[in-house]
């Protein structure tokens, strides 16, 4: 693993999040993403464990963290998520606004 | 000349309230109560000053400050957040820009953004049905280098002066920031929320004291607060943009261990 080359790892990351289709194919088929951005067995192990500690190993910037949890949770990043339990009142008609 | 009518800031998340009901449901008061308090100040436009969560400005270009500049903006949808697209206010965002540019700025002028609920949840807070032509500033707090608080505050007074110099007689502007208070993101810390460091935080900034307070540095900021709680930058670009010394008043604070985040809103009436 090698300290000066971290940028490889967020990249990855990044690449997914912005990448539905890469996205889809990681989580069928993660090795295809780990020989395409060069993550060796020891990196994949940090990765897989996922843990604050084994990340921040590896030098993943936190948002990025966050977001190879929810990328390897295999749910749909962008589904409802916690916002559901206020959703009605937060889109509420004007005439039910707090005023 | 056009006038900063208020500003206000809040916490830009909100989680499944199990395990924290009763403060969970004073936060969502105080947001709305925020929410009431905007529209009775009827502004013309809304400046929503948020930081981006690596959605739009990545590792790959490292951008810290920059202007959405577009006629309109489609939410990513992140959060569960609706897609429905919003209006923006090119001719507001881009003078902006140029007035930027004299005094210190060279803001990235931004065509293309997918506003994540950084930006989004703070929106929908103060106009959840679009009604005002909306610019969103950006302060990437989440960069490797953030901008300093510092520097956010400057950015907020070169807003001031542009607003008072080149818009329109009578229009009425109204900042929203969105981000904090404290939260440790993803770092390993024994800390989960730092309440006694949020409430010095709304005490300086509603007691008219944020230009003294957006002297911290980063390193300082971030020890106190943890990564999350350089989002406070947005808070004082926010107070940089109010008359000198400008008080105001804490709307809701709760520190919420479930939520390993302290939630904070404040009002400025000007």
């Amino acid at each position: 693993m090698d300290g000066c080359d971290t940028y490889r790892i967020n990249r990855m990351i990044q690449d997914l999040n912005g990448d539905p289709v890469a996205r889809e194919r990681h989580c069928a088929d993660p090795d295809f993403t780990y020989a395409a951005y060069g993550i060796d067995a020891e990196e994949q192990a940090l990765l897989a464990d996922g843990s604050i500690e084994s990340m921040t190993r590896l030098n993943v910037h936190p948002n990025l963290q966050m977001k190879w949890v929810f990328i390897n949770a295999k749910g749909p990043p962008r589904a409802p998520g916690p916002l559901s339990a206020y959703r009605d009142r937060l889109l509420a008609s004007p005439a039910k606004d707090n005023r | 000349m056009g006038r900063i009518v208020g500003g206000f800031a809040t916490s830009h998340v909100l989680f499944d309230p199990a395990g924290a009901a009763e403060q969970a449901e004073r936060v969502f008061a105080g947001m709305m109560a925020i929410r009431g308090q905007i529209r009775r100040l009827a502004p013309d436009v809304l400046i929503v000053a948020s930081s981006d969560h690596l959605n739009n400005f990545t590792l790959k270009h490292q951008v810290t400050l920059a202007v959405g500049v577009a006629d309109s903006f489609v939410p990513l949808g992140d959060m569960g957040i609706p897609q429905d697209s919003f209006r923006g206010h090119r001719a507001f965002a881009e003078a902006f820009a140029r007035s930027a540019a004299t005094d210190g700025f060279d803001l990235v002028q931004v065509e293309e953004v997918r506003p994540d609920h950084g930006l989004m949840l703070t929106k929908l807070i103060a106009d959840p049905h679009g009604h005002v032509p909306t610019v969103p500033v950006f302060i990437n707090s989440a960069m490797p280098i953030p901008p300093s608080p510092a520097r956010a505050f400057r950015l907020g007074e070169a807003l001031k002066a542009m607003v008072e110099r080149d818009r329109p007689q009578g229009e009425r502007v109204v900042v929203v920031a969105g981000g904090g208070l404290s939260h440790w993101l993803r770092v390993p810390s024994e800390i989960k929320v730092a309440d006694k460091f949020d409430r010095h935080i709304l005490t300086e900034l509603t007691e008219g004291r944020a230009r003294t307070f957006a002297q911290i540095d980063n390193p300082t900021l971030r020890a106190e607060t943890g990564n999350g709680g350089l989002e406070v930058a947005s808070w004082l670009f926010m107070t940089g943009a109010l008359p000198e010394g400008a008080r105001g008043e804490v709307v809701y604070y709760e520190a919420i261990e479930q939520w390993e985040s302290g939630m904070g809103g404040v009002a400025f009436h000007v």
